[in-house]
């Protein structure tokens, strides 16, 4: 991830409006 | 559970791939020959994705956080808190008895790298409610139902003789290039003898070819020069099915006089081909008591690295009770591979199968119920028969009321997408006959949520109650017993 990974990711998160971590508890799991 | 120290180094065990999957991503087990993980599939937002994406076994956590405060604009504060708070999460709990996440002083080469780029999926799309994947992780192929051998015990629909109707190996060859478009990492064989197909090595070869792996169970092994060829493709480990080494009880267990000579030529040309071999035994009263030979001749091969046990499970095509593995027979396995399993610490023992009744107590049986492991037929996996015809479980064969789709005219995806195939977790409850489905409040959440075994169904109630509860279920009649 270099410098220019960086910052076409930052503009691709924006566009897709992901801008926080929520972490969901409650999404499931184990399973001839 | 307290802060992780900034400087420790961090990444996703390496048996478990972090994948898109179309509107959000998932965390699902590899399944690779050699795995001993349990299977997880989680269902996560982007953002988690993405975080843990930038865990590649040389960044700290510090500058994970400083990296996700850079990528969202944010201060370095908040996004620590966010990193800890995902670090607490996978490292607590049932996940840190999975070995989920793992951390170190030093870097982690072992740790796959991705791409987070790979994980930008719009917030506004994201659905983290369905449980069917988008695209199938997990891909069986039975190759053929035709087995030389005449198993006692055997669970499957074999036949005497090969298929005149089996899929051209060309079309397969296009089949495996369109899974590894998708994603898939290994094929997994079965059938009848997964080896007894025409055309088996170059359908092997295609697989390794496309930067896929095969697992492939057989009982009819392979002369040296295929076993060589075997090695030669990049199959690291073959499933060898062997129920004991008393020549005369394994004889008689596979139908086939003579059958031992040939098992025990078959393990030595794998182990001479640099071959690793898991064995599968199945647990009847006629082979139980063998198990100490059968142990001590695993271990001594060098090349067994894994030898399961597995009492046996009612057939649907040739049950009679006297192979139902007693409690008796069980605690001796067990014993033996507990005194026996320390001269071979190379070697993994484990003693499985056998179904367990459901609890008596109402509200236990409920309890259990509720909180059943999923079904991962038709919502991770898919199973290819041999004439290209697909369907949801190995054991269930050729249904028609699983039959999902026909690669003979279908891709893969146009098959994973089809009425049929996500139509099959939300039938219409109108057009159940008859039985405790036909007028259950829960029926629709049953069916597409967690499921029911449609293997036990059949197995318990007959081929032709397909639509009946699983024997599970509190509201299910008593069926035949399975273990």
């Amino acid at each position: 991830l270099d410098d220019a990974k960086v910052k076409a990711l930052k503009g691709a998160l924006k566009e897709a409006q992901i801008d926080e971590l929520f972490i969901d508890r409650f999404i499931d799991l184990m399973t001839c | 559970m307290s802060a992780v120290p900034s400087h420790l180094y961090g990444a996703l065990h390496p048996g478990l791939r972090l994948k898109n999957d179309l509107d959000r991503a998932v965390l699902i087990t590899r399944p690779q020959p050699l795995t001993t993980r349990s299977y997880i599939c989680r269902r996560l937002p982007p953002a988690e994705a993405i975080v843990l994406s930038l865990f590649d076994g040389r960044c700290t956590v510090g500058e994970v956080a400083r990296l996700w405060a850079e990528l969202t604009d944010r201060d370095v504060a908040s996004a620590e808190e966010e990193v800890q708070s995902l670090l607490d999460f996978y490292l607590s709990g049932e996940r840190a008895r999975e070995d989920i996440f793992r951390l170190s002083e030093t870097p982690i080469p072992e740790a796959h790298a991705y791409d987070p780029a790979d994980f930008v999926i719009d917030a506004r799309q994201v659905n983290l409610k369905e449980r069917r994947l988008r695209f199938p992780y997990n891909v069986y192929f039975l190759t053929t139902l035709y087995c030389p051998q005449d198993c006692v015990y055997c669970y499957a629909k074999v036949r005497k003789s090969c298929e005149s109707n089996l899929l051209a190996v060309e079309r397969v060859e296009e089949i495996v290039v369109e899974l590894a478009g998708l994603g898939v990492e290994c094929v997994q064989f079965s059938g009848g003898d997964a080896l007894a197909r025409p055309g088996i090595f170059r359908i092997i070869e295609s697989v390794y070819a496309n930067g896929m792996v095969a697992d492939i169970p057989t009982k009819i092994g392979a002369g040296p020069a295929k076993a060589r060829r075997l090695r030669e493709i990049g199959v690291e480990v073959v499933q060898f099915s062997l129920d004991c080494v008393d020549p005369e009880t394994l004889d008689f267990m596979v139908g086939v006089e003579g059958y031992h000579a040939k098992a025990f030529r078959a393990l030595h040309h794998l182990r001479e081909a640099g071959l690793k071999v898991r064995v599968n035994t199945v647990l009847t009263p006629f082979n139980a008591a063998k198990a100490r030979e059968l142990i001590r001749f695993a271990g001594e091969m060098g090349n067994i690295f894994r030898l399961q046990f597995s009492a046996y499970g009612r057939s649907l095509f040739r049950h009679r009770d006297a192979l139902f593995a007693r409690e008796a027979d069980i605690a001796g396995v067990e014993a033996a591979a507990l005194e026996l399993g320390k001269d071979y610490p190379h070697m993994d023992i484990s003693v499985g199968g056998g179904a367990l009744p459901p609890a008596s107590d109402p509200q236990e049986r409920q309890m259990e119920w509720t909180h059943r492991a999923f079904c991962t037929a038709n919502r991770d996996s898919f199973v290819i028969l041999p004439d290209g015809r697909v369907t949801v479980c190995e054991e269930l064969y050729d249904h028609p009321a699983f039959i999902i789709g026909d690669l003979r005219r279908q891709s893969v995806m146009e098959m994973w997408n089809s009425p049929p195939a996500r139509g099959l977790l939300h039938p219409p409850q109108p057009e159940v006959p008859e039985g405790p489905c036909a007028s259950c409040a829960y029926f629709a959440e049953c069916n597409a949520d967690r499921g029911r075994c449609w293997r036990d169904v059949i197995k318990s109630y007959g081929w032709q109650k397909h639509y009946y509860p699983d024997p599970r279920c509190p509201r299910a009649p008593q069926g035949m017993r399975l273990g």
